[in-house]
């Protein structure tokens, strides 16, 4: 069990890294103003927003499984199961809404912003999360 | 009934391991041979990839490039570590040695990626800590891969 706690920390800490350059690019492409998310997404082409949009639809379901899974080994609540919903929900709809406002209008930047940020956020509490959990039900 | 399925998701799980292994040295080979090509494998090219050079009229790496190239690379390397481990905690190798095999690999893959970033805001120096971590992780990649799949031919599985 120890072994298993070793590969699962130094997994979040790998993830841990990937979360904190994915803020940064979002800093430095969007800012945290949703009028700059707007006037960047419009900039783009059509093809140039695939691009982008495409592995993100893969990368973050399956880097939200891979993170959300590790729940399956402590005891949780039904908060827990739709709280990880709502952040992989989150995370979807902040890779989807950067579409919407190039097809729908500014309102969605908003609605990306406000993903962007609950999902980050909820991402390190999962990991906190489950790191104290799996260290006080397993004992070793 | 209950043996018959089980034995059926063993020979599943084995069959899943073997082709994942043999894929995985596909893709440690093309890794090998993207960073060849594109000259950023050894220390004096990746300070040329990062720092350009003006007398060859060379631009230094924009740092928005930088992070993306960080952001998949953590994603890629960090998911693989993961599922190599995941496996090989499941072979009936030497416990400490599987612990410095994993610490080992996850390091080195820590170590070449925010050594990039050092490399641009602090010496460049760090290119050869790029270059070693590159190296060494691969090497323990390599390794990782080859036990697990040594030990779930040979059926030496827990």
């Amino acid at each position: 069990m120890r072994l298993i706690f070793t590969i699962i920390v130094l997994s979040f800490i790998g993830y841990i890294l990937q979360l904190i350059t994915g803020i940064l690019i979002f800093l430095e492409k969007y800012t945290l103003s949703p009028d700059k998310i707007t006037d960047y997404v419009l900039q783009k082409s059509k093809i140039g927003l695939l691009e982008i949009i495409f592995p993100h639809l893969i990368f973050i379901p399956a880097f939200s499984f891979v993170l959300l899974h590790f729940l399956y080994f402590i005891p949780i609540s039904k908060r827990i199961i739709i709280f990880s919903t709502i952040i992989f929900l989150s995370g979807l709809l902040e890779t989807l809404s950067t579409f919407f406002i190039f097809l729908y209008g500014s309102s969605f930047s908003y609605i990306k912003l406000s993903a962007f940020i609950f999902y980050e956020l909820g991402i390190f509490t999962v990991i906190f999360f489950i790191i104290f959990s799996f260290r006080k039900y397993h004992r070793f | 009934m209950r043996f018959v399925v089980q034995s059926k998701k063993a020979t599943l799980i084995n069959v899943l391991v073997i082709l994942f292994s043999l894929s995985f040295y596909i893709f440690v080979f093309s890794l090998i041979f993207y960073r060849l090509e594109s000259n950023t494998l050894l220390p004096s090219q990746i300070v040329l990839d990062l720092k350009g050079n003006l007398e060859e009229f060379l631009e230094p790496k924009p740092i928005s490039t930088v992070l993306e190239q960080m952001h998949i690379n953590l994603f890629i390397f960090n998911t693989a570590l993961l599922i190599l481990s995941s496996i090989l905690y499941r072979t009936f190798t030497d416990k400490k040695v599987k612990f410095i095999l994993i610490v080992s690999g996850f390091f080195s893959m820590y170590f070449e990626e925010l050594s990039t970033l050092a490399v641009i805001y602090l010496d460049d120096k760090f290119s050869y800590v790029v270059s070693i971590g590159f190296f060494v992780m691969v090497f323990i990649m390599t390794l990782i891969n080859s036990i697990n799949l040594i030990s779930f031919l040979t059926g030496k599985i827990k």
